[in-house]
């Protein structure tokens, strides 16, 4: 996609994704990458974020032979998906009203 | 690339960061080739281990190693040295010594061994995994512990020790560092046998380092003394001045030195893969693979060289350039020399 996805926005993408299901790590990063082209490196640091916030929390399940490792939402997660859904809607709604031509100063 | 060497290298760049942040990390990647289950093709998706380092670093809020107290000497596949901006601007004004002159050199490190020393120590040191240099006007040597048992031992001149320490660890690192103030007689370290890593920058002082594992190795030097022996370094990258630098008996994987004004002389020391020497106004003393398992290529400019009739290879001469080749089909190693204004023994 033509625009960049800021990682507040890839944020918001992890927790709702996770709001919906337990996943792990490359689960997460082919769901993303529908939206937008983001490198390992660049999750990465972010899952650690989310998980350093308290926003997610982590286990670890066998997956045929070896480990898998799953976030899971916290209710911290759940409060500040609110928030990011709120301002999300003022951000779009803000950008249409320009485009539309209904937000002028 | 195989995936444990995109891991390997990653590794590398990612050495600012905690025993358990380096883990975490690893994990996540290790756990992204099973998901993916074609290296190649998860390597092309991630970039080049340094791209990935950098913007985790950056994205974890890490002191990433261009700041800007910091200048990165790339020294080849891999490896970064990084020394201080000072040092820096010291080698770059110093003038260039005439090519004769300089392997007549005297260098003003200081030899003060038979003066009275009184030893401060043992201190046993918690763990660690890597050693940050920044050192001065000292005498250090690094050793493996027999016991496995990390120690610090300050032998310093009577009356003038003012019980500072000179060394702290924060994180896994051990920081070592020298004091105007206190002039000490010499340092000795017992380490662990392996260690992740050495850093950092001396002037002035004598290192001797020996029978220590290290995966990665980068020091600056500047008027010092440098003897190396029995060491093996997975990494290695060393950026020299007007020092002498002895190697003896050392396994290197990948290595990479820089020198200038400076005498190398190297025993029985050959890499494994590749090793580069770049050297400028340089006596350098580099011995021929028996074996034949190593390539060399060499570049000559100005300067001299003298090889044994057993090593083959196929030379061009240019002007004031001479580059002389071997192509032994079972090496599996090779070395690169870029001389200029040296004089180049290959033994």
């Amino acid at each position: 996609m033509y625009y960049p996805v800021s990682s507040i926005l890839i944020e918001f993408l992890v927790l709702s994704i996770l709001e919906k299901q337990d996943s792990y790590g490359y689960e997460i990063s082919q769901t993303v990458k529908i939206a937008t082209d983001i490198k390992e490196s660049t999750l990465y640091p972010i899952l650690k974020k989310l998980q350093q916030a308290g926003f997610v929390t982590t286990y670890t399940q066998e997956y045929q032979g070896r480990k898998r490792k799953y976030y899971a939402i916290s209710n911290v997660g759940r409060e500040q998906i609110r928030f990011l859904e709120q301002e999300w809607l003022t951000y779009k709604n803000t950008i249409d009203g320009i485009i539309e031509g209904s937000l002028r100063k | 690339m195989t995936r444990q060497e995109y891991l390997n290298e990653l590794k590398i760049y990612l050495t600012s960061l905690t025993e358990q942040e380096l883990e975490d990390v690893l994990d996540y990647f290790d756990e992204y080739f099973d998901e993916r289950q074609d290296d190649t093709q998860a390597i092309a998706d991630l970039g080049s281990p340094e791209e990935a380092a950098q913007e985790i670093l950056t994205n974890l809020g890490k002191e990433t190693s261009t700041s800007s107290h910091h200048y990165q000497y790339n020294v080849g596949t891999g490896v970064k040295v990084t020394i201080d901006r000072e040092l820096k601007e010291k080698i770059e004004s110093t003038v260039k010594e005439n090519f004769f002159k300089s392997f007549f050199k005297q260098f003003s490190v200081k030899h003060s061994y038979q003066e009275v020393a009184i030893p401060y120590g043992p201190f046993d040191l918690a763990d660690f995994h890597t050693i940050q240099l920044d050192i001065e006007d000292q005498n250090l040597s690094i050793s493996t512990s027999p016991n496995n048992k990390a120690q610090i031992t300050y032998e310093t001149a009577e009356g003038n020790y003012q019980g500072e320490f000179f060394h702290r660890i924060e994180e896994g690192v051990l920081y070592l560092y020298s004091h105007d103030e206190v002039l000490m007689r010499r340092i000795h370290l017992q380490v662990p046998t392996s260690l992740h890593a050495i850093n950092g920058q001396l002037e002035d002082s004598n290192l001797n380092l020996k029978n220590v594992n290290i995966e990665l190795l980068t020091l600056g030097s500047e008027d010092s003394n440098l003897n190396f022996s029995d060491l093996q370094v997975q990494n290695l990258g060393l950026t020299i001045e007007d020092s002498n630098l002895n190697f003896k008996r050392n396994q290197l994987e990948i290595a990479k030195f820089n020198l200038e004004d400076s005498n190398f002389i190297m025993e029985d020391t050959y890499p494994s893969q590749q090793m580069t020497v770049i050297g400028e106004d340089c006596r350098l003393i580099i011995p021929s693979d028996p074996s034949k398992k190593t390539n060399y290529r060499i570049t000559l400019e100005d300067g001299m060289m003298t090889a044994p009739p057993s090593l083959v290879g196929h030379t061009q001469i240019e002007d004031d350039t001479t580059i002389f080749t071997t192509q032994y089909e079972q090496a599996t190693a090779l070395i690169t020399i870029q001389a200029e204004d040296c004089m180049l023994v290959i033994k």
